[in-house]
């Protein structure tokens, strides 16, 4: 790739692509400003639809960045979805990444 | 900075979007149409005892509309903290109202003669404590429009002192208002965010 440099590819390859995906850099992005949501919550906030939102939520509890935990309130069953410290962590490498990746773009 | 600052943004809209189904309008409408009719049919004890079940009818409905709606959510620890903080003016300002209102009920009930400045400015002081609330509670809320209901209280309050018009109508108009507001409101959200079925979905099954 001209112009850019050694490092910026090298820090492409190193993304982390289960937060770099639009639907979960949306969702951890939501669940980043909030203490705790349950899906319906997610769902307005994101724009997904209910089983794209839950297919990407099932890959982020697979990664350990979000905890989803169930109960119910009046007999309904709710789902609970929070982000973890891993998933906070991941999220800022993730920022700092892309910033050195687009100062590798231009520079 | 651009990241912290778009992510306070996001909050921002969530909160928004969380308070943006008008049952804080008609809340605050209500109190204040209450009050001047209660005012006006000698009836004043409806708008105390409103006023001190509106936060649990509030919560109530937040339950059983937006929640329904929009989905649970706990805000961060701080938006929480602001939130008591702003609960705890609101209560010691309601209170300081109702004190004053069995005051100046006591002093007519007794026959005694009110101050001055309450004879001639006493739906005034009203109208502006009304303001003082409406705008705190927009404050807590973030929300711009309460602001608005503000200015119309304050407004109509000076303009039927100058127009001549019933002291109890300053009052009642915009009662009216705030009420007919929150109504629009609360319609454009329940035609926009319809009744979820369930908050239960088969998340992190798939």
């Amino acid at each position: 790739m001209p112009g850019m440099s050694e490092e910026a590819v090298t820090i492409i390859g190193e993304i982390d692509r289960t937060v770099h995906a639009p639907a979960r850099l949306t969702i951890l992005s939501c669940l980043a400003v909030v203490k705790v949501a349950d899906f319906t919550f997610l769902l307005n906030q994101t724009g997904l639809t209910r089983g794209n939102l839950s297919v990407n939520l099932g890959k982020l509890e697979e990664a350990g960045y979000v905890g989803i935990r169930k109960d119910f309130v009046n007999r309904m069953p709710r789902t609970l979805i929070r982000l973890t410290a891993k998933g906070r962590r991941a999220m800022q490498a993730y920022a700092k990444q892309m910033q050195q990746v687009l100062d590798g773009l231009s520079g | 900075m651009d990241r912290v600052m778009s992510l306070e943004s996001l909050e921002k809209r969530a909160y928004l979007m969380y308070h943006g189904d008008g049952l804080a309008d008609l809340a605050l409408g209500m109190v204040v149409l209450l009050f001047g009719l209660g005012m006006q049919f000698d009836q004043t004890w409806l708008a105390p005892i409103f006023a001190a079940t509106a936060y649990p009818l509030w919560l109530a409905a937040k339950r059983g509309i937006t929640e329904k709606r929009l989905g649970y959510v706990e805000f961060s620890e701080g938006r929480k903290a602001k939130e008591k903080r702003g609960l705890i003016y609101l209560f010691l300002l309601g209170s300081l109202t109702f004190l004053l209102g069995v005051l100046v009920y006591a002093v007519v009930v007794s026959g005694g003669e009110l101050p001055g400045i309450l004879q001639q400015s006493g739906y005034l002081m009203l109208g502006l404590i009304f303001a003082v609330l409406i705008s705190s509670v927009g404050l807590l809320l973030g929300t711009v429009r309460l602001h608005a209901y503000s200015a119309v209280v304050i407004l109509s309050v000076v303009l039927s002192r100058l127009a001549g018009v019933s002291r109890e109508m300053g009052i009642i108009i915009p009662g009216v208002i705030i009420v007919s507001c929150g109504t629009i409101v609360l319609i454009r959200f329940l035609m926009r965010y319809r009744n979820q079925p369930s908050n239960e979905e088969n998340a992190g099954d798939e």
